[in-house]
C-alpha cells in the first residue's frame, strides 16, 4: 500500500508522492471490510457484535488517517479531533454502563433469536423465585403476586429485544380474546378482581414497564411514576382516557414529563381494564377496580 | 515537512481554516456521540412496533453504505487534484462526490418514506424517535456537504478561491467525517440488529 515514488512536481503533493494508488487501495480495503460486515445482513454468516464493532472502528480510523490524511499531518489537528472524540466515546460508555444497557448489548448472545429458550426462561422464572403465590380461580394456574423486577431478570439478559420482538410477544400474549375472561361477566367482584390483576400485571410488564418502570417509578422528565399518582388513585374515567387517547406534556408537582405516551386502543377492553386495575391496586395505590364494560363505554 | 510550509504563515503555524474545521469536527463528535448514545440507550426498549427488523432493508442499507464509501474515495481524489491546481480533474471528482451524496440522500428519502408507510414515525415508539433523529441529522449533514461541494465547484471552477487546495481539503474533511459517522451508524443501528 506504499505510495508510488514519482514526485508530483507540485508544491502540495510533494509530501507523499502520488497518493492515488494508496487511496484506491484503501478504498478496496474498506470495501472488503464493509462487504464482510454486510454478510449478516443477508443471513449469510453470523458475526457477533464485538468483531463487527472492532471492524467498524478500524474502518473509522483508516478513513481518518488516510482519506483525511491525519497521518503525517500536524499534531494539533490530531488533538482537537481525538480529544473530543475520546470524551464523547467515554461519555457514551459511562451512559451504557450506568444504565446497564452496555451489558445487554454485549451479553446478548444469540440476541433473542432462540425464542424457545427465552420463553422457557420466562416460564421457569416463576417456578423459583417468587415469595407469594396466588392460584387463579379462572385458569387454575398459580401466579406470582409480587411484581418481578425486570431489571434483574436473567431472562431479559438473554435478549435486549425481549420486549420488542413481535414473535416473542406472540408467545406470551394470546391472540384474539383472552381465554381467562371466559364467563367473566358472571363472576363475583372478588373473582373479577383476581382475573384483572393477573392479566393486568402481564399487560403492564409487556407494554408499560419500559417507560413507567417495573415498580411504577417512572422516568424523571419523561414518564410519570404510577405509584401514588393522582390519576391512578382518582376517577377511573380519567385513567381510561389516558390509556385510550395517550398523553403528553403532563406536569405533576412542578415536574413536567416530556415523553409522548401513545394511545393503547389496540389493546382489548379486557386488557385495558386489567392493566388499569393493576395500576390502581399496585404500589400502594388505592384506586378502584375498572371493568371491561367501562372501557368499552369510553371508546 | 512542517504543515506551515504549505500555507501563509499563521500564529499557530497551521492553517487557521483547517484547524477550525478539525475543531468543528471535534465538536461534531459530541453531537453525533449524543445522538448515537441516545439511540443505543433506548435500543430494544420500544414496547410497540414497528421494530427495526420489521422495516430495515439489507439491500438499501448496503448499497447506500457502498455509495457513501465510494464518494469518500472520489472526495480524496478531488482533494488531491485541487492541491495540484488541476481544476478540471478537481471539478470532475467533486461532481462525482456530489452525485454520490445525492444518491445517498435519495436512498434515505426512499427509506424514510418506506418506514413511514410501515407505520414507523418519530412518535410511534422509542425506536422511531431515536432512529429518525439520528439518521435525520446525518442526512442533514450529507445535505450540507452536498451544498458545500456545489458551492466549491462554482467558486473553484470560476477561479474565485485564493487557495483551491485548502478549500477543497477542508470541505473534504467534512465530507469524510460524514462518511465515518455513517460507518458508526451502519454498524450500531443496522448491523447489530442482525447479529
Amino acid at each position: 500500500m506504499s505510495a508510488s515514488p514519482n514526485p508530483s512536481g507540485s508544491s502540495h503533493g510533494a509530501d507523499h508522492g502520488n497518493p492515488i494508488p494508496k487511496y484506491i487501495a484503501v478504498f478496496f480495503a474498506l470495501l472488503i471490510a464493509t462487504g464482510i460486515e454486510a454478510l449478516p445482513l443477508f443471513g449469510l454468516v453470523d458475526i457477533p457484535p464485538a468483531p463487527l464493532l472492532g471492524l467498524s472502528a478500524v474502518k473509522f480510523v483508516v478513513v481518518v488517517l488516510i482519506f483525511m490524511h491525519m497521518l503525517g499531518d500536524h499534531p494539533m489537528f490530531w488533538r482537537v479531533f481525538f480529544f473530543p472524540l475520546g470524551m464523547a466515546m467515554g461519555s457514551f460508555m459511562v451512559l451504557m454502563t450506568l444504565s446497564g444497557t452496555w451489558q445487554l448489548t454485549w451479553q446478548e448472545g444469540k440476541n433473542g433469536r432462540d425464542l424457545d429458550e427465552v420463553a422457557a426462561c420466562y416460564r421457569s422464572r416463576y417456578d423459583g423465585a417468587c415469595g407469594s403465590w396466588v392460584k387463579s380461580p379462572v385458569t387454575g394456574n398459580e401466579y406470582c403476586s409480587a411484581p418481578a423486577s425486570l431489571k434483574d431478570d436473567a431472562c431479559q439478559k438473554l435478549t435486549p429485544r425481549m420486549a420488542t420482538d413481535a414473535a416473542f410477544a406472540a408467545l406470551l400474549k394470546p391472540v384474539g380474546a383472552d381465554p381467562r375472561f371466559e364467563g367473566f361477566a358472571d363472576k363475583a367482584a372478588d373473582a373479577k378482581l383476581l382475573v384483572l390483576m393477573e392479566v393486568g400485571k402481564e399487560v403492564y410488564g409487556g407494554n408499560c414497564a419500559a417507560c413507567h418502570g417495573p415498580e411504577g417509578a417512572g422516568v424523571a422528565g419523561l414518564a410519570p411514576p404510577m405509584a401514588g399518582d393522582a390519576v391512578a388513585n382518582g376517577a377511573s374515567e380519567e385513567h381510561i382516557n389516558v390509556l385510550l387517547k395517550g398523553l403528553q406534556g403532563k406536569v405533576i408537582n412542578g415536574q413536567s414529563y416530556a415523553g409522548a405516551m401513545p394511545p393503547w386502543k389496540q389493546l382489548s377492553d379486557d386488557h385495558i381494564a386489567s392493566v388499569i386495575t393493576w395500576e390502581r391496586q399496585s404500589w400502594g395505590n388505592k384506586g378502584d377496580m375498572v371493568l371491561p364494560e367501562q372501557v368499552a363505554a369510553k371508546r | 515537512m512542517s504543515a506551515a510550509a504549505h500555507h501563509a504563515p499563521t500564529s499557530l503555524g497551521v492553517s487557521h481554516y483547517k484547524l477550525a474545521m478539525w475543531t468543528f469536527l471535534g465538536s461534531e463528535c459530541f453531537f453525533f456521540g449524543s445522538l448515537i448514545g441516545t439511540y443505543m440507550y433506548y435500543r430494544g426498549k420500544s414496547i410497540n412496533g414497528p421494530y427495526p427488523l420489521d422495516v430495515f432493508s439489507a439491500e438499501v442499507t448496503s448499497i447506500s453504505t457502498f455509495d457513501l464509501l465510494l464518494s469518500s474515495l472520489f472526495m480524496a481524489l478531488a482533494v488531491h487534484y485541487a492541491k495540484e491546481n488541476n481544476v478540471k480533474q478537481m471539478l470532475l471528482w467533486t461532481a462525482l462526490t456530489v452525485v454520490g451524496g445525492l444518491i445517498f440522500l435519495g436512498f434515505q428519502a426512499y427509506e424514510f418514506t418506506h418506514f413511514y408507510h410501515e407505520g414507523l414515525t418519530p412518535r410511534v415508539n422509542l425506536f422511531g424517535a431515536t432512529f429518525f433523529t439520528l439518521t435525520g441529522f446525518h442526512g442533514a449533514h450529507v445535505t450540507v456537504g452536498v451544498l458545500l461541494l456545489i458551492s466549491l465547484m462554482y467558486y473553484g471552477g470560476t477561479g474565485k478561491l485564493n487557495n483551491l487546495g485548502e478549500s477543497t481539503e477542508n470541505i473534504g474533511l467534512y465530507w469524510h467525517f460524514v462518511d465515518i459517522v455513517w460507518i458508526a451508524i451502519f454498524t450500531l443501528v443496522y448491523l447489530l440488529e442482525y447479529t
